[in-house]
């Protein structure tokens, strides 16, 4: 089936249609989403929302980019929109915390720390990971998760993010150096925590 | 080389980017250095983490469910089978509807209006009833005694 098939198949609510969009997008979606919120429940209900905005905007859909391209992108939009929601949700929680007199305060930064004697397992590499991805500005973040967990080539990434090549690459360095800094910080952070 | 050049290029290192500094020179210091050498044994296995990341596999019931919500959706889209009307059209819509508002409302003022000419008329057969009967309206007398007084 071709994109314009699918398309054209999904704006007349063909059932083929949709079985083929779903069966052939939605590990891609669900996996994309993942990278971004990392969690596999919210990663899948996002890719019904994206499922259904597909649905909702093929009609709109003038062929400009590949489906894929197109879907990559209701994907990387609704899992940013995700986390705006969470980090508003979280920063109500953290202002309830301090008014219920909780311990809201956290670790001070130690950037100079003796690292030697801290190990680290896997689960606290991925919370450090993902807290350090999580804390790029989000251009840098799409850029990197597309690149580095969804393989896409620049050019594809360029199309998703509706920018330049030359932009990706300086987005991607960009990302890359802060990332860098901040998992330091962190390691730093987790081992004054730790000892 | 230093500390903070090391750090610097700790992520280029791990991609195996020597553009900066050789990797001679980068081994050299993560040999003297203990807490830079540590750094970069952490950044490689946090890296890897992403690997073990991309191997992680949907949930095998996450087609179905998918499946199901737009089944879900596609038969709530189908509940409504009411034309939607075309933007330039909707004024025109508006404008009939607020127009058979109206003359509903006229209409049943109408109505209303029928009802209480009915009732007026009921109300003068009563008085030619009780005229003809002779009988005595004792409310009007009493005021008329009252204000005789």
């Amino acid at each position: 089936m071709t994109d314009k098939e699918l398309i054209s198949g999904i704006i007349n609510r063909d059932n083929v249609a949709i079985q083929h969009l779903v069966v052939n997008f939605h590990k891609k979606v669900i996996k994309t989403a993942y990278y971004f919120v990392h969690d596999m429940q919210d990663a899948e209900d996002l890719a019904q929302d994206v499922c259904i905005e597909i649905l909702e905007s093929a009609k709109h859909f003038k062929g400009m980019s590949s489906l894929n391209t197109w879907i990559y992108r209701i994907t990387v939009n609704k899992s940013l929109n995700f986390i705006r929601k969470n980090k508003r949700k979280q920063l109500f929680s953290q202002i309830e915390a301090v008014f219920m007199n909780r311990d809201g305060s956290h670790a001070v930064e130690r950037l100079e720390p003796s690292y030697i004697d801290t190990k680290f397992d896997d689960g606290e590499r991925k919370v450090l990971l993902g807290k350090s991805i999580n804390t790029l500005p989000e251009n840098q973040r799409t850029a990197f998760i597309l690149s580095k967990y969804d393989e896409l080539p620049y050019k594809e990434i360029a199309e998703i993010m509706n920018v330049s090549l030359a932009s990706v690459e300086q987005l991607l360095h960009r990302a890359k150096m802060n990332l860098q800094k901040k998992l330091i910080v962190h390691y730093a952070e987790y081992s004054t925590k730790k000892q | 080389m230093n500390c903070t050049n090391f750090r610097n290029s700790i992520f280029s290192w791990s991609e195996n980017d020597f553009s900066a500094f050789s990797a001679a020179e980068l081994e050299a210091h993560s040999k003297e250095c203990a807490d830079c050498s540590f750094l970069l044994e952490e950044f490689r296995k946090t890296m890897a983490i992403i690997e073990q990341e991309k191997r992680i596999e949907p949930n095998p019931f996450a087609e179905t469910r998918l499946l199901q919500k737009l089944e879900n959706y596609k038969e709530a889209e189908n509940w409504w089978d009411f034309p939607v009307p075309k933007p330039f059209l909707r004024p025109i819509y508006l404008g009939l509807g607020i127009t058979a508002a109206i003359l509903l409302g006229v209409v049943m003022g109408f109505e209303e209006g029928g009802i209480y000419l009915n009732l007026t008329s009921k109300i003068t057969n009563i008085e030619s009833v009780r005229s003809e009967l002779n009988v005595p309206d004792i409310m009007g007398e009493d005021i008329i005694e009252f204000s005789n007084q």
